[in-house]
């Protein structure tokens, strides 16, 4: 359907977390769904555009919440988006297995006067567990029609559509359910009187919300007079603040509707199925066990089974270019032929090697999530995370880091609060990701003895967890002061996920790292071909085809060319950089090679070792190359590596590394921000370890 | 006269109503209300129900009465309330209080058979004054004796033993999402389980787990009465 025509009808889907509202969504949006983030925040949106019965229907996935106070971006932009008048009617979805919670927030939906029809949703789960509906006096309670849904296998789905569409083509908006009681009613009504301009409806939520303690700028003075002076009276009648006690009503509300309309016929075999596995699961002693098991199990499938697709997407575009090399002669526009094969098959190999990874990790965390055992991630972890200054959920981001950190950043994704998410996100390539493993699997053998090595790898990788643990501690007291967000947290019943959901959820958020991250990625690389290309050198110091050419053995013709590239690269923008950079870096014992190599690194860690082989004038190198090692060890001390090393897991992220910042922060600010400030860090402690050991007299010999 | 088996709430409803309209004053919603310790739109929704059911009967503002169908049920249910707490309070020697709540749990569930067997046995303690004395004083040594009730943190709530919510002791954000949550004063509340480090905790609460970090639970005041579970 074209994604321009006006739609008849918007439909919206409320709901709390875990309420199956998502996967209720998948089944009636299909394929015509779109994910992308609301204006200005990174709360994903996802809705869709599909025709039904002739009409153009938009329906929009709201973020899962437990309240509509706007207390967080999410209940923000739920409830902004039911009071934009867009909506001709709101569907809630209600988990049937918990209805009482669930209904609380029906009891805020229905202050909002908008049409409402409610999905009762896993009702044959909740059947199962004994538990009986009236539906129609549920829907004559509730002020709005209630129909049976399964979001595993789409039942009730065309029901709950034709219903939605009768209700708001009926247009009846839900007016209030929720009687607070006389006193408190008759408060409403004061305050609701200063609302002069708006209608009865409006003026009943907003002076709810102003009693509840809400901040609304656009008030009436006078409603707001009137309010603090009723709320000062209802806290000292009632002996508790009001905004519990308009949670009590609330909660009153929903008992006595779950009361009513649901027969409880054997209410012991509830969620008995959750209780047996969290007894093991969360098992005192054997809980941690499972979970080192299980997380090595996600680590794993992320890294093991997604290692051998890279490796195919490698070798694929490198057939591709060897191919075009072949077919495309160096003489016929040979810069066009090097930004075809070095910059932009490089460049799009930089985005999509990342993309087995990304999808398996994506399937896993869908997975982790959908199951239910995220939140216990989350309850195991957080002890220790927040000792960090981090937050349990952000676990698995950290572990996925050691793997590598793109996906990492993507993996913060599950964790609600944006202090918590954007901490994770600025301290997670502190954790030393595989690529830096190259950098170390070079360096260490090259300056350390056999029996030092795996210390001096431990003391690595230690290092960058102190440091993450540091700057996440230093963020908490400074950008992110102030209070911390509640860890308070549902540990939803366990849920076997359905393909279908664990593919469509997947698959979006893959789709969205190609688009976003991707572009930025390939753009990026593009730039540092230029910059590792131009100027191009056209006079030698020593005619290199000549000799070449006069070349007795293959070793003098590779380094006859090897020592061409070196002063090729000498020549470029990356290596005057790196030239330009050389007194910045000579107080952490660095050369103008080491410059040029780590600018080389932005694009992708693992290039340091190429380029460091380059500039040596030994060709292009790998991470086992000993002639790169014997080099190395003749023109660096031990101490002169190890201040690499520390620099290079301290310093600036790759280039996807900053994508993925930005696309996840939705702003350069923060990404260059991580940029400035770990080059910063980096240079202040390999400084200090540097002239430490200078000063010390280690490593120096 | 067979009667489909209510639900538990029911059958409170229908026990109280019973209760209260023998008093002076009948059953008034207030006064179920309060009974039961529920809303007072609880009880009003509650009743509608059961008039359906054709089991009580009432005007609005007026006193509630029960159907001959109702009150059989009532009756039916208050003898096994008093069956089982005349068995908890003289053969197992429990507290009135605690009798009270411990038959107000299970009148639902006891079936004649286990009515009858626990009145036998009553009866057989009651004809071998040797075995009683020896029962008496085992169960005087057990632990479990009734203790007076405990105001304390929920960080501090043993883990499995269930309390009520007196208030939530704290300003802002963490007030606003636990109440949202349903930690609301009156509820009843349990720890489900510590995690295996120590910290955060899982409760259970109206009819789902949550869980907390202990310096947020701290906030949490709740009531318990050691040996009632």
């Amino acid at each position: 359907m074209d994604a321009n025509k006006p739609t008849d009808l918007v439909i919206l889907l409320a709901g709390n977390p875990n309420s199956g509202k998502t996967s209720l969504f998948n089944w009636i949006a299909g394929a015509h769904q779109h994910v992308g983030n609301y204006a200005g925040v990174t709360v994903e949106k996802k809705s869709a555009r599909f025709a039904r019965a002739g009409r153009a229907i938009e329906m929009v996935d709201l973020p899962g919440v437990y309240s509509l106070l706007a207390a967080s971006p999410e209940e923000a932009i739920a409830r902004d988006e039911i009071l934009s008048e867009r909506a001709g009617v709101v569907i809630q979805v209600i988990d049937a297995t918990n209805l009482e919670r669930n209904l609380h927030l029906t009891a805020q939906l229905t202050e909002m006067g908008v049409p409402l029809v409610f999905a009762l949703n896993m009702s044959d789960e909740a059947a199962a567990n004994g538990l009986e509906f009236d539906l129609e006096l549920m829907s004559a309670l509730l002020g709005g029609p209630v129909v049976p849904t399964n979001g595993n296998n789409g039942a009730g789905t065309a029901e709950l559509l034709a219903a939605a569409q009768r209700t708001a083509d009926a247009g009846q908006p839900c007016t209030g359910r929720v009687f607070y009681g006389l006193d408190v009613e008759a408060s409403i009504a004061a305050v609701a009187e200063r609302f002069e301009g708006d209608d009865a409806v409006s003026a009943r939520r907003r002076a709810i919300a102003l009693l509840d303690g809400l901040p609304d700028p656009h008030a009436p003075a006078a409603a707001r007079d009137v309010a603090a002076r009723e709320t000062a009276r209802l806290e000292k009648r009632g002996g508790r603040p009001l905004d519990v006690q308009l949670a009590e009503a609330r909660y009153g509300f929903a008992l006595g509707v779950a009361t009513e309309a649901v027969r409880d016929a054997s209410p012991h075999v509830r969620r008995a199925r959750t209780l047996r596995l969290d007894n093991v699961l969360l098992h005192r002693v054997w809980g941690l066990p499972i979970f080192v098991f299980l997380m090595w199990g996600v680590f794993n499938l992320v890294f093991a089974l997604g290692e051998p697709p890279m490796q195919w997407i490698e070798s694929g575009l490198g057939e591709l270019s060897a191919h075009l090399v072949a077919a495309w002669p160096a003489t016929t526009a040979p810069l066009l032929r090097s930004l075809v094969v070095d910059g932009v098959i490089g460049g799009v190999g930089g985005v999509i090697s990342f993309l087995p990874n990304i999808l398996l990790l994506f399937l896993a965390i869908a997975f982790l999530e959908d199951t239910g055992y995220m939140a216990r991630v989350a309850f195991l972890m957080d002890r220790v995370m927040h000792k960090m200054g981090l937050h349990g959920k952000s676990f698995i981001p950290m572990l996925i880091g050691l793997g590598c950190t793109v996906p990492a950043i993507l993996a913060t994704r599950t964790l609600e609060h944006k202090r918590d998410r954007f901490t994770t996100i600025l301290v997670a390539p502190f954790v030393s990701c595989g690529a830096r493993m190259t950098i170390y699997a070079l360096l260490i053998p090259a300056f350390f003895a056999p029996r030092w090595r795996g210390w001096v790898l431990w003391g690595i990788y230690l290092t960058g967890i102190l440091a993450a643990i540091l700057v996440a501690r230093l963020l908490r007291g400074t950008v992110f002061r102030g209070e911390s967000a509640p860890f308070v947290m549902e540990l939803p019943p366990y849920r076997m996920p359905t393909w279908r959901s664990v593919g469509i959820h997947m698959w979006d958020r893959a789709w969205m790292y190609l688009q976003k991250a991707g572009t930025v990625i390939l753009a990026i690389s593009i730039l540092l071909w230029a910059l590792g290309t131009f100027p191009r050198r056209t006079e030698f110091s020593r005619d290199y085809a000549a000799e070449i050419a006069a070349a007795a053995t293959p070793a003098a013709v590779a380094a006859a060319e090897a020592a061409r590239q070196a002063e090729i690269l000498e020549h470029t923008a990356i290596g005057r950089i790196g030239r330009a950079l050389e007194p910045a870096i000579r107080p952490l014992g660095f050369d103008w090679r080491v410059g040029t190599a780590l600018v080389g690194a932005f694009a992708a860690k693992e290039v340091f070792v190429a380029q460091m082989g380059i500039v040596h004038s030994l060709g292009s190198a790998d991470a086992d190359s000993e002639s790169l090692r014997q080099t190395l060890r003749a023109r660096y001390t031990p101490l002169q590596g190890l201040a690499m090393m520390i620099f290079c897991l301290l310093s600036a992220p790759c280039v996807a590394t900053i994508a993925a910042t930005k696309r996840e922060t939705n702003s350069w600010g923060w990404a260059l921000g991580m940029l400035v400030g770990m080059t910063a860090i980096a240079w202040l402690v390999t400084f200090v370890v540097y002239r430490l050991g200078v000063w010390l007299g280690w490593g120096v010999g | 006269m067979k009667i489909e088996r209510l639900s538990a709430k029911a059958e409170d409803y229908l026990e109280t109503i019973l209760r209260l309209s023998e008093t002076t004053r009948g059953a008034r919603t207030g006064d179920i209300a309060a009974a039961l310790d529920v809303q007072p739109s609880t009880v009003s929704a509650a009743l509608k129900s059961l008039k359906e059911q054709g089991l009580a009967d009432y005007e609005p503002y007026g006193a509630v009465g029960l159907t001959p169908k109702g009150r059989q049920v009532a009756e039916d249910i208050a003898g096994r309330h008093v069956a089982l707490r005349r068995f908890f309070t003289d053969t197992l020697g429990l507290a009135q209080e605690d009798s009270e709540l411990a038959a107000c749990g299970m009148e639902h569930d006891a079936t004649p058979l286990v009515l009858d067997r626990m009145a036998l046995l009553g009866e057989f303690l009651r004809d071998h004054p040797e075995l009683l004395d020896k029962w008496k004083s085992l169960r005087a040594t057990a632990k479990g004796e009734r203790a007076p009730g405990v105001e304390t943190g929920l960080d501090e709530l043993p883990p499995g033993v269930r309390a009520v919510v007196l208030a939530v002791d704290v300003d802002g954000v963490l007030r606003k999402r636990l109440v949202e949550m349903g930690v609301t004063p009156g509820v009843l509340i349990a720890v489900e389980r510590i995690a295996p480090l120590g910290d955060p905790i899982a409760v259970e609460v109206r009819g789902y787990r949550l869980s907390m970090r202990k310096t947020e639970a701290a906030h949490i005041r709740v009531k318990w009465r050691p040996g009632l579970i």
